[in-house]
């Protein structure tokens, strides 16, 4: 057992150093299961897997790891890794480094950076012509740029960058302007509108506001012509010529006229538009009426139609014309030669019309030729006018036989009256109560006697006034006048044969002028007009006194004398004739032209002497004349006619 | 035949794509090269024969849902009945509207609620119409449509959920009140009011600038799109609140537009409250008003793709108003985008180059201009007239999509009274010389006034024209 136990030991101690042997052989190793970690900016704690042969180590290389443990045995562990916060900009590395005797392992540890965006400035200023901004941004992190959708005028070309680089954003121009809102000025300095850009950087985010100063707009006249820029006047003389107004404008202008409602006539001024400069040419003016366009000058550009220009007037002098009548032709008409009963009236058609008693003789009125005769058949036109709205107005009298004493009609008298459109129209009859005594006299129509105004005259052998106011054609109130009424109650108002009477306005209650002889040519003014019919009635009323408005002295009676009036310019103009019945007191037919603006201070414009108009003069007898008054072209036309030799004169006056 | 039909259409698109681009306004022939797709459950089945192809323009009537439901709400031989006597006026369209102002629906749909009542005026009382019936409302339509000959388009009250009536409140915002977050904010005389609490009577908008709102509309146009046989899909009251420039302050409009400015808006609400127009705005109520055109612009961007999504072939559209000049007030500007409001519309110092861009009517495949003119102005050129409507329609639209227009011919502008067959005629023929297509709104008219001969009348005399 002992020589076994001999042979036995030196094996198994063989063994055992084979054994040991082997142990020491084996080899330091360490190992990490990965290598590296990313870690995010706020830090944390690692968790690092690691298999040692041996007993090992582990160091960090940066102070912001801390490690926990720091060694162990051989064998599989976990070392934790504290990582601080990185309140740097830039990311950041650490080498953790594990050691097992002589061999070392690596794990590394990447930590993000705080995220940083820098902007020196932001906030910039365009001009209003736009341009571009160039924003420096300083950045560590990849950052967007948002422009607002409502934004449509700042266009970025990059909306993307990374680190040190910049923003451009191009900025369209402006013609939004700023008026001051008290005084409405433009104001210079301005700032039209804003934007606020957002420069994104992953959780960073920053606002750049982009402001742009507003538009100052100008469109101005310049020179001798700049006064007239907004409602001013360029005043043409009559001869007309060329004229520059010199125009610097920041926009785009043009010259027009009125669009909506384009003038009537622009035969005369032309105007032609420059680069810088309106031209305006202007013909002569052969009129005596002034004339006038007005020029537009707009500067729009953008989309809100802002106007910016002004307007002015191109007024052009007219001919001067005379201030007192003037003879412009007198002819002779023998075919209108009817004493007593001639007529004048001025139809829309543009005749000259002089009735005779019997027809009617139409006149070109340019120079007095002679056109045609007019008849309506079953019409005999007594006397003849024209109302204010053109229809021709037409009275058909018969001579009355009155007894005197009584005031009473024996028989014969018949008034009519009758209208038409024009002459070449059928005339229809007016309706007024009958009640004219005696052979009509003077007869006028004033206003529109489809709608409203007034005829009048006067009825010869009873010696009264008569009057009718008009409504679609049918006298809606009738008015009389006699001696009783006249401008001196108890004084003798003797009314000559062929006197006239003429309402003031369209309304017999405007007043009414009275061209009466009471031992002197007077003509009386009344207020209103209504008289009742007879004496008696006027009992206890109280009416304004007649006015003597113009005494054109003594000298004859039985004239057959007429008046006229119009409205020019805001005056009301009277013009009548006086004559003689007898040749002893000189020349025959005067013409008296008076201004009754104010009928209580008249003023007596001109008295035009029978011996200038009439082309021979009558030898005696009963003469007459008629006048007539009508708007011509910036003058007043005044026509006259003389029954007795059929001589029929045109003047014209500027009163 | 539907081959041909096929290679047609692509030769047409073909040569189309060949042309130069037209800038004007032009009849597009695709409109009268248009087969009612009757569909595989039509007439004469998938393979029956092809339905006569419609003659001239096409001629619309609109179906309203609450002034025709006591005649359809439980009567489908009424509803047949009816179609028959609509083609047979000439009309080649109907425009069924199956969500009325109270948000419930008469087709089927997974998301808003049935419609089973609706307010209306029945033998001179206001009184609620119950729906007891159990058939597919839409569906019938459509079958009974096609049978006559007619396409069927249906319409749907957008922008609204319920109504409140002086006899009671209907519709899903009442049944479900935590949707009163989805309601219009109107700025009313006691400041920013929420449509629930408002007392005034008429339908509760919803708020165009809710995504949920929004959501919940595309789903419901989804499932109509699904429908099998439908020819076409109408957006009616897509626009805000009755109270026009009043309308839109929610809390979602308000970030939205913070957004939309790149700032908080100044002043909030942006606009004067009860301002019918609006004369010179200011730089941010010119905002506000593009903004609330742009939310509208873009949800019918997204309804169209949604519902060509499912059916590519459906026709999609939007009924609005004529009245361009003062149709911003409604938050809608329905021209095309090409139109340049610059050149033609910048006396309206709402206008703006953002403004333009939110023009819808190029997303669209027909649109329905109302020309509500009155019966004294049916010729002109001008706004308020039907005549002029319809030119100015055309010239607004570019012809970058065909446009039906006409009248109202219940409206109190000389219709209301009825007995206006003698003009019905005229009407015809001046709508569809200025126009792609007739319109006429509504059916409830024609069978009110009697003037079912009239239509007949009128567009047998234009078809012989052809």
């Amino acid at each position: 057992m002992k020589r076994i136990l001999l042979y036995v030991l030196p094996v198994l101690a063989a063994f055992l150093m084979v054994s040991c042997q082997k142990k020491e052989t084996v080899a330091d190793s360490v190992t990490v299961k990965s290598d590296e970690q990313v870690v995010p900016v706020e830090g944390g704690v690692l968790s690092i897997a690691i298999n040692s042969t041996v007993a090992w180590t582990a160091k960090a290389s940066e102070s912001w790891v801390t490690l926990s443990p720091t060694s162990g045995e051989a064998g599989d562990a976990t070392v934790k890794a504290s990582v601080l916060k990185n309140d740097a900009n830039d990311s950041r590395t650490a080498t953790v480094t594990f050691t097992a005797g002589t061999k070392t392992a690596t794990y590394k540890i990447v930590q993000a950076q705080l995220d940083a965006m820098n902007i020196a400035t932001t906030d910039f200023t365009v001009e209003a012509a736009g341009g571009t901004v160039e924003i420096p941004v300083s950045a560590n992190v990849e950052y967007s740029v948002i422009v607002p959708d409502a934004v449509d005028w700042i266009h970025v070309t990059s909306t993307r960058g990374m680190v040190d680089t910049k923003i451009t954003l191009t900025v369209d121009g402006t013609h939004e302007y700023v008026q001051d809102e008290s005084t409405g000025e433009i104001l210079a300095d301005a700032i039209a509108r804003t934007a606020n850009i957002k420069i994104a950087a992953g959780g960073l985010e920053k606002i750049v506001t982009v402001g742009q100063k507003a538009f100052v707009p100008y469109c101005d006249f310049e020179g001798d012509y700049s006064s007239i820029q907004y409602g001013g006047r360029l005043t043409v003389p009559q001869e007309g010529g060329t004229f520059t107004i010199n125009v610097a404008s920041n926009l785009s202008w043009r010259a027009h006229y009125d669009e909506e409602w384009p003038p009537e006539d622009t035969s005369w001024l032309e105007f032609q538009q420059q680069e810088n400069a309106i031209v305006i040419t202007v013909k002569p003016n052969e009129g005596f009426i002034a004339r006038d366009n007005w020029i537009y000058v707009n500067a729009a550009e953008d989309w809100y139609g802002d106007v910016f220009g002004g307007y002015f007037q191109v007024y052009q002098e007219p001919v001067p014309a005379p201030v007192t009548p003037q003879l412009v032709w007198n002819v002779s008409v023998p075919e209108a030669v009817a004493l007593g009963y001639n007529r004048l009236a001025y139809s829309q058609s543009g005749a000259l019309l002089i009735s005779d008693g019997e027809k009617v003789h139409a006149i070109n009125p340019a120079d007095g030729g002679y056109w045609k005769a007019i008849t309506w058949p079953g019409i005999t036109p007594t006397s003849i006018d024209v109302d204010d709205a053109g229809h021709v107005i037409i009275a058909d009298n018969v001579t009355a036989d009155m007894d005197w004493d009584a005031g009473t009609l024996i028989s014969g008298t018949e008034l009519k009256v009758y209208y038409a459109t024009d002459v070449n129209e059928t005339p229809k009859e007016i309706t007024l109560p009958n009640e004219v005594y005696g052979t009509l006299g003077g007869f006028r129509a004033r206003g529109d006697l489809a709608t409203k105004g007034a005829i009048t005259g006067v009825a010869a052998g009873a010696m009264y006034w008569f009057g009718y106011d008009i409504a679609n054609f049918e006298a809606v109130a009738n008015y009389y006048g006699t001696q009783n009424s006249g401008p001196a109650p108890g004084d003798m108002m003797w009314v000559p044969e062929y006197g006239a009477a003429v309402s003031y306005g369209a309304d017999l209650h405007d007043g009414l002028l009275f061209r009466a002889y009471d031992g002197t040519e007077c003509v009386y003014y009344r207020k209103d007009a209504y008289t009742p019919k007879w004496a008696a009635d006027m009992a206890g009323i109280e009416y304004e006194p007649w006015t003597l408005v113009t005494n054109a002295g003594a000298g004859g009676n039985e004239n057959q004398n007429n008046m006229d009036i119009i409205d020019f310019n805001g005056k009301k103009i009277i013009a009548f004739t006086q004559g003689y019945h007898f040749t002893w007191a000189g020349f025959n037919a005067d013409i008296y032209v008076v201004d009754v603006t104010d009928p209580k201070q008249p003023q007596v414009l001109a008295t035009v002497k029978t011996a200038d108009w009439i082309l021979s003069e009558w030898p005696n007898g009963q003469n007459s004349a008629d006048v007539l008054l009508r708007e011509g072209d910036g003058v007043v036309e005044l026509y006259a006619i003389h029954s007795g030799l059929g001589t029929l004169a045109k003047f014209i006056f500027r009163p | 035949m539907r081959k041909i039909t096929i290679i047609l259409g692509a030769l047409l698109l073909l040569a189309m794509a060949c042309q130069p681009e037209e800038t004007g306004y032009k009849w597009r022939e695709e409109w009268d090269s248009g087969n009612p797709d009757v569909g595989p459950d039509g007439p004469d089945g998938p393979d029956g024969p092809d339905t006569p192809e419609i003659k001239g323009k096409p001629r619309y009537v609109w179906v309203d849902a609450a002034a025709n439901f006591p005649y359809y709400a439980n009567d489908a031989a009424c509803i047949a009945e009816d179609c028959k006597r609509i083609a047979e006026m000439g009309f080649t369209d109907i425009v069924l509207d199956v969500r009325p102002t109270s948000g419930d629906v008469l087709f089927a749909s997974s998301v808003a609620p049935p419609c089973q009542k609706v307010a209306a005026w029945v033998n001179g009382r206001y009184r609620w119409v119950e729906r007891t019936a159990a058939f597919d409302y839409l569906a019938t339509f459509i079958e009974k449509g096609h049978q006559a000959g007619l396409r069927v388009n249906a319409a749907i009250n957008t922008m609204v959920g319920g109504y409140h009536s002086s006899i009671g409140d209907v519709g899903m915002v009442y049944d479900q009140p935590q949707l009163k977050d989805w309601c219009a904010v109107d700025n009313l005389s006691g400041g920013l009011t929420n449509s629930m609490d408002d007392p005034e009577t008429g339908p509760r908008f919803l708020d165009p600038a809710n995504a949920e709102v929004q959501g919940f509309l595309f789903t419901l146009l989804e499932e109509l799109a699904a429908y099998e046989g439908l020819d076409g899909i109408v957006l009616d009251r897509c626009r805000y609140d009755d109270y026009g420039m009043d309308a839109g302050y929610t809390d979602a409009a308000r970030e939205a537009f913070t957004t939309y400015l790149g700032d908080a808006p100044s002043a909030w609400p942006v606009m004067p409250r009860g301002q019918s127009t609006v004369g010179s705005p200011s730089t941010l109520q010119r905002n506000w008003l593009t903004f609330r055109c742009k939310v509208i612009h873009d949800f019918i961007a997204q309804a169209a793709e949604k519902v060509h999504g499912v059916n590519p072939d459906v026709r999609f559209g939007v009924y609005v108003g004529a009245w361009f000049s003062t149709y911003y007030t409604s938050g809608v500007n329905w021209t095309s985008s090409q139109y340049d409001l610059k050149a033609n519309e910048s006396s309206y110092k709402w206008v703006s180059p953002n403004y333009q861009k939110t023009g819808f009517a190029d997303l669209l495949d027909f649109i329905f201009l109302g020309a509500y003119a009155g019966t004294g102005s049916i010729h002109g050129n001008t706004e308020w007239t039907m005549e002029g409507f319809a030119k100015l329609g055309a010239k607004r639209l570019c012809g970058a999509v065909p446009f039906a227009a006409g009248p109202d011919i219940g409206n109190a502008t000389g219709f209301e009274g009825g007995h206006q067959d003698a003009l019905l005629p005229d009407i015809v023929k001046t709508m569809l010389a200025s126009s792609d297509g007739l319109f006429i709104f509504d059916l409830c008219h024609i069978r009110m006034f009697d003037y079912w001969d009239a239509f007949e009348k009128g567009i047998g005399e234009y078809l012989e024209t052809l």
